[in-house]
C-alpha cells in the first residue's frame, strides 16, 4: 500500500506539472521545453528557503511560487518575442542555462552534490512527515492547481489565450494585447509548476541538478502529449499513465541482466504507438 | 456523459484494478518480519545505474553482487534459505532511485537495499528507508553528506572527506609541493573532493594557485589547463572520470604543463592509460587501497568477459558477504540487522583489509595508496 501511496504522491507531483504545462502548450500554442527548469527554480527556492532560512514549508512555497512565477513570466517575455519553432528552441537552452546554474553556483545551490535534510511540511502541531498525509496534502495542492486551471480557461482570458494559439495576429487585430496575455499565463504557470517543486524537494527531502535536466522536461513534454492538448483532466490522465507504466514494467519479471533494458524499450515503444494511433493524446482537443 | 468523461472513468477502474490486484497479490505480511518458512528465499534489493550514465560501474557492481550471492547459495545459504537479490535501475537519478526503493521497501518488503551507487541515489532514497526502518549499505556512494543520512544508512565506501584529505597532506608532506592547481569535474564526486582538498591543503600551510571546474560532458579542457598553466602550480590536482579525463592529460601533455599531475579514484580504470598513451605516463592518482584477491579478479573475469574490476564492485560483493553472515545470525528484521551492523568486524574482503563501521555508519577507516602509471600501467608508489 505505502508503494501505491508513493506512486500516488509522484502522480500528483507530475499532474500540478501536466496541468501548468498544458496551460502553455494546450491552450497558449507556447512550445515550453523547459518545465523542468520551472520545476527546479521551485524545487530549490523551495529547498533553500526550508533550509536556509529555516522558513515553515508552507511560506517557503508561497515564496518559491513568487520566485518561479516572477522568473516565468520573464522568460515568457523574453521568449514571447519568438516566433513558433524559435520560441521552442529557446526554451530548450533555457532548460541549459538554468542547470548550469544550478551546478555552478556553488555558495548557493551546493553545485552538483545538492541539498539534502529538506524538511516535511509541517503547520503548527500537525506534520505531514507521514505517508499518507504527505499524499493528502499533495492531493490537495493539485485539487488547487487543477481548479485554478479550470477557471483560467473557462474565464474569458482561456478564450484569449486559445485564440492567441488559433491565430495571434487575429487576435492582435481585435485590439487584445497577445504579449501580456503571454507573459500572464507564462507566470501562472510557472508559479504552478514551482508548488510541483516544493512538492518533490520536501517529499524526497534531497533536490540535485542532475534531476532537472532536458529529458526531464521531455518527460513532462509527454505527460501533456499522452494526455491530450488544451484538456486539464488530460493532463491528469497522462500523468497517471507516464507514473504508472515504467513501474508496472518493475514487476514483468524480466531476467535480471535485461530487465532495466527491456522496461526502458517497452516504455519507449508505448510512447511510439501512442504517437502513430492517437496522436491527439487519450483525450485531447487539439492537435498541432 | 461524455466520451472522455466516460474514458477517464474508464482508466480509472482499470488503474484501481490494476492496483488491487498488487495489493492483494504480495504477501499477506506488512511487517519487516519475514516469515522464516524453510527453503523461501531472503530477498534483498539492489540500487544502481543499470542503464544511462554510469551503467558500466552499476552492471559491473551487479555482477559482483551476483558472484557473491552465488557463492553465499552455493555454500547451502543462510540457514537453508538462498539469498535472492532484485536489482532496481536507478538510473543514477533521484527520482528514479526514490520510486526503485520504494518498491523495494514496500512492494518487495527487502529488509535490506545494498546501494545506491551514485550518491544522488543514496541521498533520495535514505530519509525514506531511515522512516521504514530499513538498512542501506551503499557500496559506492561517496558523498559527505550521507554521513549525516541517518541510523539506518550505512556505507562501505569510504566518504570523499577522506581521499580529499589524505591528498592533501600526500601533496604537502611527502611530494613537498606548496602551490596547487585543481582541475576538476563538476560532479558530487569532483566538488566534493576539491572542497575537502582546498581545505586541508590550505590548512597545511600550502596555497591552491588556481581552481578550475569543467562540466562532465565537456571533452576539451584547454581553456582550463591553460589558465592552470598561467597560475604556475608546482603540482596539478586532477580530478576527471575516464572520458573527460583521457582528453584532459592529452591536452596536458600538448600545452607542456612541465609539472607533476596527481588524480583521484576516478582514474583507477586501465582504459584511460591505454587510450591515453604517453600522455599518461608519471601521473599519479589515489585510490582506495583495495585487497583484490587474484581469484576474485579471475571470478569477474569469467562473469563478465572482461579484466576490469571497476570502482564500486568490490565494495558490492563485500556488502552481500557481511550482510550473508549477519542474517544468518540475526535473522531478517531490519533492526536487528542495523544494530548488527554497528558491530561487524569483517576481515579477508576485496574491498578493504578490515569493514567496520563508526557511528554514522562510515567506514572507520579508509586506506589511500598512490599509484604511478608507468608503461602504461599503474604501479603502486612504495
Amino acid at each position: 500500500m505505502s508503494y501505491l501511496l508513493h506512486l500516488a504522491t509522484f502522480f500528483g507531483i507530475y499532474a500540478i506539472l501536466g496541468v501548468s504545462l498544458n496551460l502553455l502548450i494546450g491552450y497558449t500554442g507556447l512550445v515550453w521545453i523547459a518545465h523542468a527548469a520551472t520545476f527546479a527554480v521551485g524545487a530549490y527556492a523551495g529547498a533553500l528557503f526550508a533550509t536556509k532560512l529555516a522558513l515553515n514549508f508552507f511560506l517557503a512555497m508561497l515564496l518559491a511560487m513568487l520566485v518561479a512565477g516572477i522568473l516565468g513570466s520573464l522568460t515568457g517575455w523574453i521568449f514571447s518575442r519568438l516566433g513558433g519553432d524559435y520560441y521552442m528552441l529557446a526554451s530548450v537552452s533555457w532548460n541549459y542555462i538554468v542547470v548550469s546554474v544550478l551546478i555552478n553556483w556553488e555558495s548557493l545551490t551546493n553545485g552538483p552534490l545538492g541539498i539534502s535534510g529538506i524538511p516535511k511540511p509541517s503547520l503548527g502541531e500537525l506534520s505531514f512527515a507521514e505517508p499518507t498525509k504527505f499524499f493528502l496534502l499533495t492531493l490537495v495542492l493539485l485539487g488547487i492547481v487543477y481548479a485554478a486551471a479550470r477557471f483560467i480557461t473557462n474565464s474569458s482570458f482561456g478564450r484569449v489565450i486559445k485564440a492567441i494559439r488559433e491565430d495571434e495576429q487575429a487576435a492582435k487585430v481585435f485590439g487584445y494585447n497577445t504579449l501580456m496575455y503571454k507573459v500572464a499565463i507564462s507566470g501562472m504557470g510557472a508559479a504552478m509548476a514551482g508548488i510541483a517543486g516544493v512538492l518533490l524537494a520536501s517529499y524526497i527531502g534531497f533536490v540535485d541538478p542532475s534531476s532537472f535536466d532536458v529529458m526531464e522536461s521531455i518527460f513532462i513534454l509527454a505527460i501533456v502529449v499522452v494526455g491530450g492538448f488544451a484538456n486539464i483532466r488530460g493532463s491528469l490522465v497522462g500523468a497517471l499513465a507516464l507514473v504508472l507504466l515504467p513501474e508496472l514494467l518493475r514487476f514483468a519479471g524480466f531476467p535480471a541482466e535485461i530487465a532495466a533494458h527491456v522496461r526502458l524499450g517497452l516504455y519507449g515503444l508505448a510512447l511510439i504507438l501512442f504517437m502513430l494511433y492517437r496522436p491527439q493524446g487519450i483525450i485531447g482537443e487539439y492537435k498541432f | 456523459m461524455n466520451s472522455s468523461s466516460r474514458i477517464v472513468l474508464g482508466i480509472v477502474i482499470i488503474v484501481a484494478v490494476i492496483a488491487g490486484v498488487f495489493a492483494f497479490s504480495q504477501s499477506p505480511s506488512t511487517s519487516n518480519n519475514v516469515p522464516a518458512t524453510k527453503n523461501e528465499p531472503i530477498k534483498l534489493g539492489f540500487i544502481g545505474p543499470l542503464t544511462g550514465d554510469g551503467a558500466a560501474l552499476g552492471q559491473n557492481a551487479r555482477a559482483a553482487t551476483e558472484i557473491a550471492v552465488a557463492e553465499v547459495n552455493a555454500a547451502g545459504g543462510i540457514k537453508g534459505r538462498p539469498l535472492e537479490v532484485i536489482y532496481e535501475d536507478g538510473k543514477c537519478t533521484g527520482k528514479e532511485a526514490s520510486n526503485a526503493a520504494n518498491k523495494l521497501i514496500n512492494a518487495d518488503n527487502v529488509p535490506v537495499i545494498l546501494g545506491g551507487l551514485c550518491s544522488g541515489e543514496t541521498n533520495s532514497f535514505a530519509a525514506a528507508a531511515e522512516q521504514a526502518k530499513r538498512v542501506v549499505l551503499s557500496f559506492c556512494s561517496s558523498a559527505p553528506s550521507i554521513t549525516q543520512a541517518g541510523d539506518y544508512i550505512f556505507r562501505d565506501y569510504p566518504s570523499d572527506l577522506f581521499q580529499g584529505s589524505f591528498a592533501a597532506k600526500y601533496v604537502y608532506e611527502t611530494l613537498g609541493k606548496k602551490k596547487v592547481g585543481i582541475v576538476y569535474v563538476k560532479s558530487d564526486w569532483g566538488s566534493g573532493i576539491k572542497q575537502v582538498f582546498s581545505e586541508e591543503f590550505s590548512k597545511l600551510g600550502g596555497k591552491i594557485v588556481a581552481e578550475e571546474g569543467y562540466d562532465q560532458a565537456a571533452r576539451d579542457l584547454r581553456t582550463q589547463l591553460t589558465k592552470i598553466k598561467a597560475a604556475k602550480p608546482d603540482l596539478v590536482y586532477f580530478l576527471g572520470y575516464t572520458e573527460g579525463s583521457t582528453v584532459g592529460l592529452k591536452q596536458a601533455a600538448e600545452l607542456k604543463l612541465g609539472v607533476p599531475i596527481l588524480g583521484a579514484d576516478g582514474w583507477d580504470d586501465p582504459k584511460l592509460f591505454a587510450n591515453a598513451g604517453a600522455a599518461a605516463e608519471g601521473v599519479m592518482y589515489t585510490v582506495v587501497s583495495a585487497p583484490l584477491s587474484d581469484a576474485f579478479k579471475a571470478k569477474m573475469k569469467e562473469k563478465t568477459g572482461s579484466e576490469e574490476v571497476l570502482a564500486c564492485s568490490p565494495g558490492a560483493y563485500d556488502g552481500v558477504k557481511i550482510l550473508a553472515q549477519i542474517l544468518a545470525s540475526v535473522g531478517t528484521d531490519s533492526t536487528a540487522i542495523k544494530d548488527a551492523l554497528y558491530q561487524v568486524n569483517y576481515v579477508g574482503g576485496v574491498s578493504a583489509a578490515r569493514v567496520a563501521f563508526d557511528k554514522n555508519g562510515d567506514p572507520v577507516e579508509a586506506n589511500y595508496v598512490v599509484k604511478i602509471v608507468k608503461d602504461g600501467k599503474a604501479t603502486e608508489v612504495k
